[in-house]
């Protein structure tokens, strides 16, 4: 018998037998549902954290002066270190092959005011290359030079966040804010970034030139951190390495026998710890999906069974009329694929309609990728195939004479 | 057309007694014939039809289809046979329930190789006077018009022989005596019609009658 005549009566058994099928249908496709929705959320999630990962800068290495510790997922410096100093830039600047750019940063919180609002905000002196490898890009105005820095310019460029706070719908670009009591003028406002995964939001803070935060606001001779832009990826590590010894041998703590009186912070291994989070969070819906999948298998082999069991006669009929031992495999088999390729259909409806919801109705980032879909539904043909062999089987095994006296 | 040679058949029921349902039976049956197979219940008759019409096989003895002995047949030329060659008629219609007329008539040739499914199904009910009920479904039809059906499903592969096992045994007797009728203008068509009844005024109907009873054959 042609595939095509298979097709048909399979088809025409199924509508015949609704009221079974779409029991069958109705426990795959919640499974189906829920692996579609959790794939999205958890593609989603992933996403999300790369893309805050990539937004902090890519291939940045953060040298932090003194002890950091994690306090609440927060990264703090637990006490003061001085030994962090320009030198060190110059030092890792030259004698590291993997480095392509050092920006010195010297940060503190600090009143700033205009007008009558009056608010505590981190104020960060930074070189110009900051803005590029930290990937921010401006709303309007324009950031302040090399040439700026080395003048000591009073020149503020504000975060989204803190430009809204200040100045409302006002222009802030050339208007005076004071920085504790010294007045800058503003020249540029950064797009919003969000809040990084580490907790910190980059558009709470006010950014001056370097030699201005060190002589005019905070009076410092040292810094706070370096941020490290290497070469490539790949380099990451052999930074890293560079960087210590550079640094151990600037601040003489060899020869001292001393630990580390700095703490580096290697954004790989923050993109690697996310990665495997993530890679946990698959594992586990791979695991949920599995058992989602399962009950609905079993559910097709039930009604299948059931449907074997009650088509008894019509199954004798066929074999009596002519049909080969292998047409009554084949007509099971097509049945219950039809019924999990149905159950995968209705599954990816249900499943696309709660992620919409849960798009719309939440924060979270979904995300529906096509392979995820098409995966899923040859998946649910997959499983009606494999949970209908049992009852195909059975079928066939059928005695004409024994199953037409049954009915 | 076919020829038993000392077939019997027996059964065993898990460690009982076996049954011996048919005795060393010997019969020949030629083409056109319109026989009917006699015996009250019990007597073998309806082994001897599932042998006749290859649902099942002799525990020994020969069965000649054709001058093919079916023993050497597999299980899927058997399939075939009973495709193209027979055609079954059972007590209880056996009509697929939902599905329509036209459909339960189309059903031996979704097994055969054959073209124009739906005119030939058609025609079939044509010679049995129902191409009206068409479409409407089995279990709509009155018991005469569902055993009508399932002759049309019988006839419609053309095959040489018919068997119809107490056709006539869920019916009243007007609906009985025409399908009565209808076997045997088909019989007068040419078709070879092997009749089985416990009912002599039906066996009546055939031109050759043949005793069965304990399963050992006996002819008139």
């Amino acid at each position: 018998m042609t595939i095509t005549k298979t097709i048909k009566i399979s088809f025409k058994q199924l509508l015949i037998n609704r009221g079974k099928s779409f029991f069958a249908i109705i426990g795959l496709s919640i499974g189906i549902a829920s692996v579609i929705t959790m794939v999205a959320i958890g593609d989603g999630a992933k996403e999300e954290t790369l893309n805050q990962l990539d937004q902090l800068g890519t291939n940045l290495i953060t040298v932090n002066a003194g002890k950091i510790k994690s306090v609440m997922q927060r990264k703090q410096n637990t006490d003061l270190m001085t030994t962090l100093k320009l030198k060190d830039c110059e030092v890792i600047l030259n004698s590291c092959p993997s480095i392509k750019e050092v920006v010195p940063s010297l940060e503190g919180t600090i009143k700033v005011k205009y007008g009558n609002t009056t608010t505590s905000s981190m104020v960060n002196g930074v070189t110009t290359s900051y803005f590029r490898i930290k990937n921010f890009t401006l709303e309007k105005g324009e950031l302040f030079t090399q040439m700026d820095d080395k003048q000591s310019m009073r020149l503020a460029v504000l975060g989204g966040q803190i430009s809204q706070t200040l100045f409302e719908n006002e222009d802030p670009i050339g208007k005076t804010l004071l920085i504790g009591k010294v007045p800058f003028t503003i020249i540029g406002v950064l797009k919003s970034k969000g809040t990084t995964i580490s907790g910190s939001n980059l558009d709470a803070q006010v950014l001056i030139p370097l030699s201005t935060a060190m002589r005019r606001i905070y009076n410092v001779n040292y810094l706070n951190r370096i941020f490290i832009e290497v070469t490539s990826q790949s380099k990451m590590k052999d930074a890293e390495d560079e960087i210590v010894s550079a640094l151990r041998s600037n601040h003489r703590l060899d020869l001292k026998g001393k630990e580390n009186d700095f703490t580096i912070d290697n954004q790989l291994t923050d993109i690697q710890a996310s990665e495997s989070s993530a890679q946990s969070f698959t594992w586990l819906i791979v695991g949920v999906s599995a058992i989602a999948l399962l009950v609905g298998g079993i559910g097709i082999l039930a009604v299948m069974l059931l449907s074997v069991r009650e088509r008894n006669s019509e199954i004798g009929l066929r074999l009596s009329v002519g049909a080969k031992r292998r047409d009554i495999v084949w007509q099971f088999l097509v049945e219950s694929s039809i019924l999990g390729f149905a159950g995968g259909l209705t599954g990816f409806t249900i499943g696309f309609v709660v992620s919409e919801i849960i798009k719309y109705t939440s924060q979270w980032h979904i995300s529906m990728s096509p392979i995820s879909v098409v995966i899923s539904l040859l998946f649910s043909i997959f499983i009606g195939l494999i949970f209908g062999v049992i009852p195909a089987q059975k079928a066939s095994r059928a005695d004409p004479i024994t199953a037409l006296q049954k009915e | 057309m076919i020829q038993l040679k000392n077939v019997s058949k027996k059964f065993s029921n898990n460690g009982q007694k076996p049954v011996q349902a048919l005795k060393e039976t010997n019969l020949v049956i030629n083409q056109g014939e319109f026989v009917a197979i006699v015996g009250p219940s019990g007597s073998g008759k309806s082994s001897m039809m599932n042998i006749l019409g290859m649902l099942d096989r002799p525990t020994s003895g020969e069965y000649y289809f054709e001058n093919r002995e079916i023993n050497t047949l597999s299980e899927d030329e058997l399939a075939s046979i009973r495709n193209k060659k027979i055609g079954f008629v059972f007590q209880k219609f056996h009509l697929l329930p939902k599905t329509t007329a036209l459909e339960n008539v189309e059903l031996p040739l979704l097994y055969s190789d054959r073209k124009n499914i739906r005119g030939l199904a058609l025609d079939a009910l044509k010679q049995v006077g129902l191409e009206e009920r068409a479409t409407h479904r089995a279990n709509e039809l009155s018991g005469g018009q569902q055993q009508r059906v399932a002759i049309a499903r019988a006839l419609v592969n053309e095959p040489e022989i018919i068997f119809a096992d107490e056709p006539t045994g869920n019916l009243d007797s007007a609906s009985g005596q025409e399908i009565m009728k209808i076997f045997q203008e088909l019989n007068e068509a040419g078709k070879t019609i092997v009749l089985i009844t416990h009912d002599l005024t039906i066996a009546a109907y055939a031109k050759r009658t043949i005793q069965i009873h304990d399963g050992i054959v006996n002819e008139n």
